[in-house]
């Protein structure tokens, strides 16, 4: 599993995930991501349009990301889940904590309030 | 392909050994050994001390492995020095390293991985420390596997509700548990996972089990599944327990009326099956321990008689990368509901996954549940 941070907008962080997050693959980022994105400032949009699987740990580390957010007031949003993902998501009422916007430009307006 | 029959009488089985903890000075040179990884077992870990080592089904092969598809003497690992050759020694069924047949003598990479039959063994080249650490490790996770299967509750065989499951916890512990009780007309029953692998998450899903076990939510009804899971929402709330959560389904059946109240936390839906085509009883729910104050909410459903539910964990439904494009929700239902023994359903779900994945050890626990009423 890989990431790249990105900045779309002033004030926002895009974290882009690629490949499947099993735990093997969230073993390989959680750690560097998590270090970064602690030096960040600014609300986040995660970018799941790569990550074709998420097991328990990769919900983990999404959920350690929202709450990051929400510790500095922060806000956080979800663009491209895969329809087997938001399946997962939905059963674990996980967008009531991550809100998914359909696009990019969608999750950046949602999290410019 | 099968192997051809022996005519010898001696009796097929694995060898067992205790876990082999390197012994001698922390020196900084290198220790080989052969690590056998299989469901519900231990972790064995074969030092290559000598110089030679045979692989085969009967001593005097100094690692003995069962099943008919591995040949007495089936292959020979050869120890120079610091590298180790791996030659078949003529086997029917062939010798596969990393997934290759080897037709002549191949040095083994660190990690390789030598297939005889359907065992998997992974050659491990560490230094004496590290190998120490590993051994350590290793009799952790059994102490808690042991621990574990020691807290699941009997099979039940008669009464208005049975009971039957499989459990087969990974080498490396996936935190699933479970449990079951009858108290006069009610029977509540639960599973859960625990996110991650290790002693770590074992040690939680333990400690739910215990509570459960107890009845220790405090100013909580335990007929109403809602606020058992937003008890345990709040008592293991993730950010206190190093970062863990778990999924839950929790059930209560009024066994008179047959009514069953439940509610889901991110878990798998429960499976009811009762004399049309089985379906799933949605559930939607935070896991637990993610989300606070999270509002659960309790669904209820009228079962018929016998009616069986299933309930089942991740390692029943998250395959290997390579085959799990085969495996889903159908083919769950048809292995948990399909004709035969009731009280067989969780072991032919486990046999269809364990003959998917090529006989490799899994890569989560596996747990299935089924309840038979009537």
């Amino acid at each position: 599993m890989k990431y790249e941070l990105q900045a779309p907008t002033p004030g926002t962080c895009r974290v882009v995930l690629v490949g499947r997050a099993d735990a093997a693959g969230v073993d390989l980022i959680e750690t560097g991501l998590s270090a970064e994105l602690r030096a960040k400032e600014g609300h986040v949009v995660i970018d799941l349009n790569q990550v074709p699987f998420m097991g328990s740990l990769g919900i983990r580390m999404l959920i350690s990301i929202a709450r990051l957010a929400a510790r500095r007031g922060a806000r956080i949003a979800m663009t491209g889940v895969q329809p087997q993902v938001l399946e997962v998501f939905e059963t674990m009422a996980l967008l009531d904590l991550i809100p998914h916007a359909p696009d990019a430009e969608a999750a950046l307006a949602l999290v410019a309030g | 392909m099968m192997n051809e029959r022996d005519d010898g009488t001696e009796a097929e089985r694995t060898m067992i050994s205790r876990a082999a903890v390197p012994t001698g000075p922390v020196d900084g040179t290198l220790v080989h050994a052969l690590v056998q990884e299989a469901d519900g077992t231990p972790i064995q870990r074969h030092p290559l001390d000598g110089t030679t080592l045979v692989v085969g089904r009967v001593a005097p092969a100094a690692i003995v492995l069962d099943g008919s598809a591995v040949s007495r003497r089936h292959c020979m690992l050869d120890r120079a020095g610091d590298q180790v050759t791996i030659m078949d020694l003529g086997s029917t069924n062939g010798t596969f390293v990393d997934g290759l047949r080897i037709l002549q003598p191949v040095v083994l990479a660190d990690g390789a991985r030598i297939q005889v039959g359907p065992h998997t063994l992974r050659y491990e080249r560490r230094r004496r420390e590290e190998a120490h650490a590993a051994a350590s490790l290793a009799s952790d996770i059994a102490k808690a596997r042991a621990y574990v299967n020691a807290l699941l509750p009997p099979p039940i065989t008669d009464g208005p509700v049975r009971a039957a499951w499989t459990f087969q916890p990974c080498a490396s512990l996936g935190g699933d548990a479970f449990g079951y009780q009858r108290e006069g007309d009610w029977f509540s029953a639960y599973i859960l996972d625990v996110s991650g692998h290790g002693v770590g998450s074992a040690m939680h899903s333990v400690s739910v089990m215990n509570v459960m076990r107890q009845r220790a939510l405090p100013g909580t009804d335990p007929r109403e599944p809602a606020s058992v899971l937003a008890a345990l929402n709040d008592m293991f709330d993730m950010d206190k327990h190093h970062g863990m959560y778990f999924t839950m389904w929790y059930g209560v059946l009024h066994i008179p009326t047959r009514r069953l109240s439940y509610a889901a936390g991110g878990h798998h839906p429960a499976l009811l099956h009762a004399s049309g085509e089985p379906r799933a009883l949605p559930g939607r729910g935070a896991g637990i321990g993610t989300m606070p104050g999270f509002p659960y909410r309790t669904a209820t459903v009228d079962l018929p008689a016998e009616a069986r539910l299933h309930l089942f964990s991740d390692g029943a439904v998250e395959l290997a990368e390579d085959v799990q494009e085969t495996w889903g929700m159908p083919q769950v239902t048809a292995a948990l509901c399909g004709p035969g023994d009731w009280a067989q359903g969780p072991d032919r779900l486990y046999q269809r996954v364990r003959a998917l994945s090529g006989q490799r050890p899994l890569d989560d626990d596996f747990s299935a549940i089924t309840l038979q009423l009537g």
